[in-house]
């Protein structure tokens, strides 16, 4: 079954990969060989944060349309991400609209796809528990078939091409992310804030001065590397030191 | 609390068993929809025999049953052999060093930052005991989403075959290597939760 030979030689490369440059270049290797003519794997938690912050974002791409794709924020509708939440193993594009209702910006995202020349491929989801969830699509370009009989190997390859790719970030960063810490006040304001008070009213709630929650605030945000409120609420709810329940009021 | 269950030792954890083939009910035949024999409040098949053994995590403090792990020997009748032996491109890995890991389950009462610790353990737990027994790799059965769990647990996987859709599920088979750094790999992937296993424990699987 020369199919998993390649599949067993491609995983142990990947071991070997000491970066997701490395890591890339493989991709792009299988990916022609499996007859697909460009790849993407990517993490979906923000990725318009640079890779090194622990994210994974790697594809071959027309260069015009993953630049449109980020740029224009197409990703946080992308159908092709929507469906991959709703499936466990990989999926045909063409099978989206069975899997989501496809409004009207999603086939508006799918036509550009198709005029910049990615007509068909084949997504495969990677969900895992407490890491977020992510994509490795193999496309090809408009006017080439799907190579039907490779997508179980296509499965195989981007099960373990992501993998590869947690392994080489997690070695890279090689130390635990700390989750920014705040203080008791900051986090009565924070909650406050989630509840849509101003700082005055936290201030008259607190009883302090509207300077201080103010000066409370800026410094979670710079603790938090963030420049929006909602941004801080977010982050501090994904990080555990509320809960929604404490942000709903 | 970790438990190694066995036939030799299995009158000491009845509560602990107990709990577990009722969640096995509830994950398997409840809510995952599989078509697999069901004894009253039970899940269990033929291959809950004499010979099958148990990782069981309980509650420290109420005895309840968070997750559990069935390690079969891959010399005898075992899932992959006897039911899915299509999944392997070549012969099935079997043999004394070589066991079959079957029937994850982790409690639905479980949150999901409690559910991520309990599997931890339990692999972590696997992981110990096969380099304590000269186990040196766990095959499985896994649909795809399972799949990519198992290969994030830090582990060096070989898969044994392509991907084939049964019943609706696209499911793979593999093998996960116990090496000396298994359990470096696991610290790096932030898998590592020792399960506290107790030599006693491995006397008696030996």
């Amino acid at each position: 079954m020369p199919q998993l030979s390649d599949v067993t030689r491609f995983v142990e490369l990947t071991n070997a990969a000491k970066t997701l440059n490395d890591l890339g270049r493989l991709m792009a290797d299988i990916t022609r060989e499996m007859s697909f003519d460009v790849y993407a794997l990517v993490q979906h938690v923000d990725i318009r944060r640079s890779s090194n912050d622990g994210n994974v974002w790697l594809e071959n791409y027309p260069s015009c349309w993953a630049e449109a794709f980020v740029a224009r924020g197409l990703y946080t509708s992308d159908p092709i991400h929507v469906a991959s939440q709703k499936k466990t193993a990989g999926f045909l594009w063409s099978e989206v609209g069975a899997i989501i209702r496809l409004t009207a910006h999603h086939h508006r995202v799918l036509d550009e796809a198709r005029k910049e020349g990615l007509a068909d491929g084949f997504t495969v989801p990677a969900h895992l528990p407490g890491e977020g969830n992510g994509t490795c699509s193999f496309g090809v370009k408009t006017g080439r078939p799907v190579p039907t009989a490779n997508l179980m190997m296509a499965q195989l390859i981007g099960t373990f091409a992501f993998e590869s790719a947690q392994k080489i970030i997690a070695r890279q960063k090689n130390v635990p992310v700390e989750k920014p810490k705040l203080t008791q006040r900051q986090l009565d304001c924070l909650v406050l804030v989630a509840r849509g008070k101003t700082d005055w009213e936290i201030a008259s709630i607190l009883g302090v001065k509207e300077a201080t929650v103010t000066d409370y605030i800026t410094d979670a945000c710079a603790r938090y590397n963030v420049r929006r409120r909602v941004q801080l609420v977010m982050r501090a709810v994904h990080d555990g030191h509320m809960t929604l329940r404490d942000a709903i009021g | 609390m970790l438990n190694y269950v066995n036939a030799s030792n299995v009158s000491k954890h009845e509560s602990a068993i107990d709990g577990m083939f009722r969640d096995r009910k509830r994950v398997f035949v409840d809510i995952l929809k599989w078509n697999v024999p069901v004894e009253g409040p039970y899940e269990r098949d033929q291959f809950d025999d004499d010979c099958a053994e148990y990782f069981i995590i309980t509650d420290s403090s109420g005895g309840q049953h968070q997750g559990s792990m069935r390690i079969l020997h891959t010399d005898r009748p075992h899932i992959l052999g006897s039911l899915f032996p299509m999944l392997c491109a070549d012969d099935v890995p079997s043999g004394p060093e070589y066991r079959e890991l079957t029937r994850l389950c982790l409690s639905p009462a479980l949150r999901a930052r409690e559910r991520l610790q309990v599997r931890n353990r339990l692999f972590t737990s696997l992981v110990e005991y096969a380099l304590m027994t000269g186990i040196k790799g766990y095959t499985g059965v896994a649909a795809m989403n399972w799949y990519q769990q198992l290969l994030s647990l830090g582990w060096r996987c070989t898969p044994l075959g392509l991907p084939q859709e049964v019943d609706g599920d696209v499911i793979a088979a593999l093998l996960a290597h116990v090496e000396p750094n298994t359990i470096n790999l696991f610290r790096q992937a932030g898998t590592y939760a020792t399960g506290n296993m107790h030599v006693a424990e491995i006397a008696q699987a030996a």
